[in-house]
């Protein structure tokens, strides 16, 4: 009896599933995706109709015409679109029930152009450009970086680094102010766009901020403070390619006294007129100190804020 | 000013060239060439610009600059950072022995060309500087000859860089071959002074 029961119980199951292919395969064959742009338009065609009638379905609710939806027997136009709009449209035969064709709509808008900055932060080892799109594309959205030195042949980034929104060129070129150019392209079903980078690295130079930085007062000398520092980790080569300094200070909540000084060695002395100042007007007083590393004559610079009592 | 500024260096060549006695130590010729390289580098950019003004348009427009054009024959200064890092002394002094050995080559040659030019006459000051320059770049290669005897290594072949067919004969192209030649002599001496640095580091250790 459980024999039978189970080859019973086993017919069942080949039978339901025999019909669940053959269901399968009138409803689930034509599938199709489609991207649209929000606040534009879009045309959804029908495929292999029969000689019935045609009606469209978001999402099981049957569409009609309106000023902004244009239906005929093979194409469903929709002006104007909007996000609430997006779904699963459905053309099909409603007598018998039977589905032509299903139609992901997906919508989002085509990429912004790409937003690139290039820097060096550990010249001369390297150069690392970063980039993000302008606007949320709210669509799957593919990103191309490639870059070539001079004229020299073009060399593509990976798709994973390309992801991540950040690339790193190394063996920079010395000696010789060629410009290197660099291009993202941002690609979606609707669209691309593309930012072209043209810099010479010596140009885009910003060494980190300096490390280790210590105030300690000057024995025999209470005027003065020693302001001490390194150059920052990342800098590869600082006995090679030498960073400058600039200090600024200046007694706290008065930009009035601010004292500027060049530096090239790692410590100076600096002359605390400003602590002459503090001294005649409150027992204890702040002192805000300023420390950037620079190269060259640029203006691009990192800096650190010392706060000193 | 600067003229006595122009006949101590060439003061210090003709000392540095004719110094037939007690050689220098290595650690002070090295000094001493980076001091000429100093001096170097304000006329190098000097030439420069007195070339591109003495050309005429559009050499002479401001911000003129064609940087990916070079010169077969010319080695440019241009190499990685860590292949830099890594050559070894005697590397470095014989790519620079061989870079300012083909300078002098087509600095000659530029000073032919404004002779085919016809502008020998009108640009008596470019001649000048020109004419000083090669001379300083014999010294300088002078120096460098001595340093390489100093470690024991032997002079770079130079070959025969100037043949006939690569020299094209328009007036345009002699005036853009003076203009790479100018502008990779003030790339090279950028690129000199670095490497002297880096030998100073490694001669005081």
């Amino acid at each position: 009896m459980y024999l039978k029961l189970t080859v019973i119980l086993g017919s069942v199951i080949m039978l339901l599933h025999i019909i669940d292919i053959t269901v399968g395969q009138a409803i689930g064959d034509d599938v199709v995706t489609q991207y649209g742009q929000i606040g534009a338009s879009v045309t959804l065609t029908c495929g292999n109709i029969d000689n019935g009638a045609v009606e469209w379905q978001l999402n099981d609710s049957k569409i009609i015409q309106t000023r902004n939806v244009e239906l005929t027997r093979t194409k469903l136009t929709l002006f104007n679109i909007d996000v609430s709009q997006e779904g699963q449209y459905r053309c099909r035969n409603p007598e018998s029930g039977r589905t032509y064709r299903t139609i992901s709509l997906m919508l989002g808008y085509p990429p912004g152009k790409p937003q690139v900055t290039c820097r060096s932060v550990r010249y001369p080892l390297n150069v690392v450009c970063l980039w993000k799109l302008e606007n949320q594309t709210y669509l799957p959205t593919w990103i191309n970086v490639s870059y070539r030195y001079g004229t020299e042949d073009v060399k593509q980034c990976s798709a994973e680094e390309a992801l991540q929104g950040k690339y790193t060129i190394e063996r920079i070129q010395l000696f010789s102010k060629i410009s290197y150019t660099v291009k993202v392209t941002a690609t979606n079903p609707l669209g691309s766009r593309s930012t072209i980078t043209q810099f010479i690295v010596e140009k885009i130079i910003k060494p980190d901020p300096p490390t280790e930085v210590s105030v300690s007062p000057i024995p025999n000398q209470p005027k003065k403070l020693l302001l001490q520092w390194k150059p920052p980790a990342t800098w590869p080569d600082p006995s090679l390619f030498l960073l400058k300094y600039r200090i600024m200070y200046w007694p706290e909540g008065s930009t009035r006294y601010q004292m500027e000084e060049d530096c090239s060695k790692q410590f100076a002395s600096v002359v605390a007129f400003v602590l002459m100042l503090c001294d005649l007007h409150q027992p204890t007083c702040r002192v805000r100190f300023l420390l950037g590393a620079y190269v060259f004559t640029q203006r691009l610079r990192s800096t650190i804020k010392l706060v000193i009592s | 000013m600067q003229d006595l500024r122009g006949i101590l260096s060439l003061l210090l060549i003709q000392l540095l060239g004719h110094s037939q006695g007690a050689p220098i130590a290595v650690p002070t010729l090295i000094g001493q060439t980076h001091d000429l390289l100093l001096l170097l580098q304000e006329k190098a950019s000097a030439l420069l610009s007195t070339y591109l003004t003495a050309m005429g348009l559009p050499f002479s427009e401001p911000g003129f600059s064609l940087p990916d054009m070079t010169l077969i024959g010319l080695p440019s200064p241009s190499i990685g950072y860590l292949a830099w890092r890594r050559l070894t002394d005697g590397q470095r002094l014989s790519e620079n022995y061989r870079a300012y050995s083909l300078q002098l080559e087509y600095l000659q040659l530029v000073l032919d060309d404004l002779q085919a030019l016809g502008l020998g006459q009108s640009s008596g000051k470019l001649t000048e500087q020109l004419t000083t320059c090669r001379t300083q770049i014999q010294g300088l290669l002078a120096n460098l000859r001595s340093l390489l005897e100093a470690l024991a290594q032997p002079l770079p072949a130079i070959g025969e860089p100037l043949d006939s067919k690569a020299y094209g004969t328009s007036d345009f192209e002699r005036k853009l071959r003076g203009y790479i030649v100018c502008r990779e002599y003030v790339r090279w001496i950028d690129r000199t002074l670095r490497d002297f640095a880096l030998l100073s580091d490694s001669a005081s250790t």
